[in-house]
């Protein structure tokens, strides 16, 4: 079973993602910020990691820099509803979505998806980013 | 003896009248146009001819200072014209200013919303379907279950509306751009998606002046207009005219300018005087519920007042709309210099 790791520091969107994977056969764990997720992910073996970009902290970006020089095997899916929190520190002009997920995958980010997202579309992105990473 | 002495008296009397003439004319006449420059006509020169050398000296004297305060006035004038033109334009600028603070506000705020109401439909979207998918495929609770999904997924269609406009807005550049180009293009398009009962026309005068505008906004705007004229006369036949000409004496508050006017007219159900005051407000729609979140319009003047041009509406019930857009016309000088830099 592959261990799946969702980082969003909002409850009902870390819960709602962990039970739709859950049911899909997922090994599910969560984290509410970049730092529990860094000290997770040390503590337990991941193939992927579901996070937000908005968040408290730490953000995304940063976070995905982080995990891609540590952990350089786990997959990363970005997610973000867009915003307008921080931008200054990556995109000057940006305020979107769009650009959001762009410093994401730029960051190394292995696939984007914007919130909110249908069952089929998460399902759909966690095959095809654990499929090609283990192909 | 006595008729010489009264000889000599008649010539000297004469002697003294035309002497006394001869003074007091011209002394009258200076004085006639000394009151008149006291009491503000500038314009009747001094010409005074006499033989008198101190009078003359007087009224050439009279005449350089006359001729002084002409062009002072003069030059008072232009400058007190000068200064209600700039003063014209400052209030224009700081509206311009004004404004694009407010739309930088509304993008702030309008991006804020967006990602705390994108952060709630994640859990209504997934929780819902999975509800769903554990009841009877026929099952009443699952039909309402579809219905919650297919609302939330009407809430993310709004929301992402709103933040492709806020990031438009934002993203906005104005260029010198040709409107005939704009209409060109967004013609080709309109003329693919209206309906064949819609006749489209085109009244584009021959030779226009650039104007200030981002082209990928200007599209937007006439595709709006385009599709509130052909939701206006859906379901009959109408007459959809798209208009462009110069209007080089348009005056706009105190200031004539020249201006570029763009119209789109249909002849479609028209709009009743409530309703055209109220058209341009932020989901105001006289469509009914599911056919539009009635960001349309105020999406157009939003788009409007961020090129700095202004738009108004004349409308009549059974007759039809007219939406006309006036846009300062870009200054020869300007276009010239534009012209002449290198495209990079």
């Amino acid at each position: 079973m592959q261990n799946i790791l969702v980082v969003d520091d909002e409850p009902d969107v870390r819960d709602s993602v962990k039970y739709v994977l859950d049911r899909a056969g997922y090994s599910v764990r969560t984290a509410e910020s970049a730092m529990d997720a860094l000290a997770e992910l040390a503590r337990n073996p991941t193939d992927l990691v579901i996070t937000d970009i908005i968040m408290p902290q730490i953000n995304g970006v940063e976070a995905i820099e982080s995990i891609r020089k540590a952990f350089p095997s786990v997959r990363i899916i970005a997610i973000s509803g867009g915003g307008n929190f921080g931008v200054t520190e990556y995109q000057p002009t940006a305020i979107t979505t769009t650009a959001y997920l762009a410093s994401a995958e730029k960051a190394g980010a292995h696939l984007v998806l914007t919130k909110p997202f249908e069952t089929v579309e998460l399902i759909r992105s966690v095959e095809y980013v654990l499929g090609v990473g283990h192909a | 003896m006595l008729w010489l002495l009264a000889g000599y008296l008649a010539v000297a009397i004469a002697i003294a009248i035309i002497l006394s003439h001869r003074l007091s004319r011209p002394i009258q006449r200076l004085q006639a146009v000394s009151r008149a420059i006291s009491s503000g006509d500038y314009t009747r020169a001094l010409n005074v001819n006499t033989g008198i050398r101190e009078l003359h000296a007087l009224a050439v004297d009279l005449e350089a200072m006359r001729h002084e305060l002409v062009g002072v006035n003069d030059r008072l004038e232009a400058k007190i014209k000068e200064k209600e033109i700039s003063e014209v334009r400052r209030e224009e600028l700081q509206k311009q200013l004004r404004h694009r603070q407010r739309l930088e506000t509304v993008g702030t705020l309008a991006s804020g919303i967006a990602h705390e109401i994108n952060n709630v439909l994640v859990p209504i979207m997934l929780f819902t379907d999975a509800a769903r998918q554990d009841l009877p495929p026929s099952s009443a609770p699952r039909a309402n279950l579809e219905r919650v999904l297919a609302a939330a997924r009407r809430a993310k269609d709004v929301v992402k509306k709103i933040l492709t406009f806020s990031r438009e807005l934002d993203e906005a550049k104005l260029a010198l751009i040709d409107l005939r180009e704009v209409v060109a293009e967004a013609l080709h398009l309109f003329s693919v998606l209206a309906p064949p009962t819609i006749e489209i026309r085109t009244e584009i005068d021959e030779s226009l002046p650039f104007v200030r505008a981002d082209a990928t906004l200007a599209a937007h705007l006439l595709m709006n207009l385009c599709t509130n004229a052909y939701q206006a006369m859906e379901g009959a036949k109408g007459i959809l005219t798209i208009g462009l000409r110069y209007q080089e004496h348009a005056s706009v508050g105190r200031v004539s300018q020249p201006r570029v006017e763009f119209w789109v007219r249909d002849t479609g159900r028209g709009m009743d005087s409530a309703t055209v005051e109220r058209i341009f407000e932020p989901f105001f729609t006289t469509r009914s519920v599911g056919q539009g979140a009635g960001l349309g319009l105020s999406v157009v003047h939003g788009i409007v007042e961020s090129f700095g041009a202004s738009i108004m509406v004349e409308s009549k019930i059974g007759v039809g709309t007219t939406f006309r857009i006036f846009f300062p016309a870009a200054a020869r000088l300007e276009v010239a210099g534009v012209l002449a830099e290198p495209v990079v």
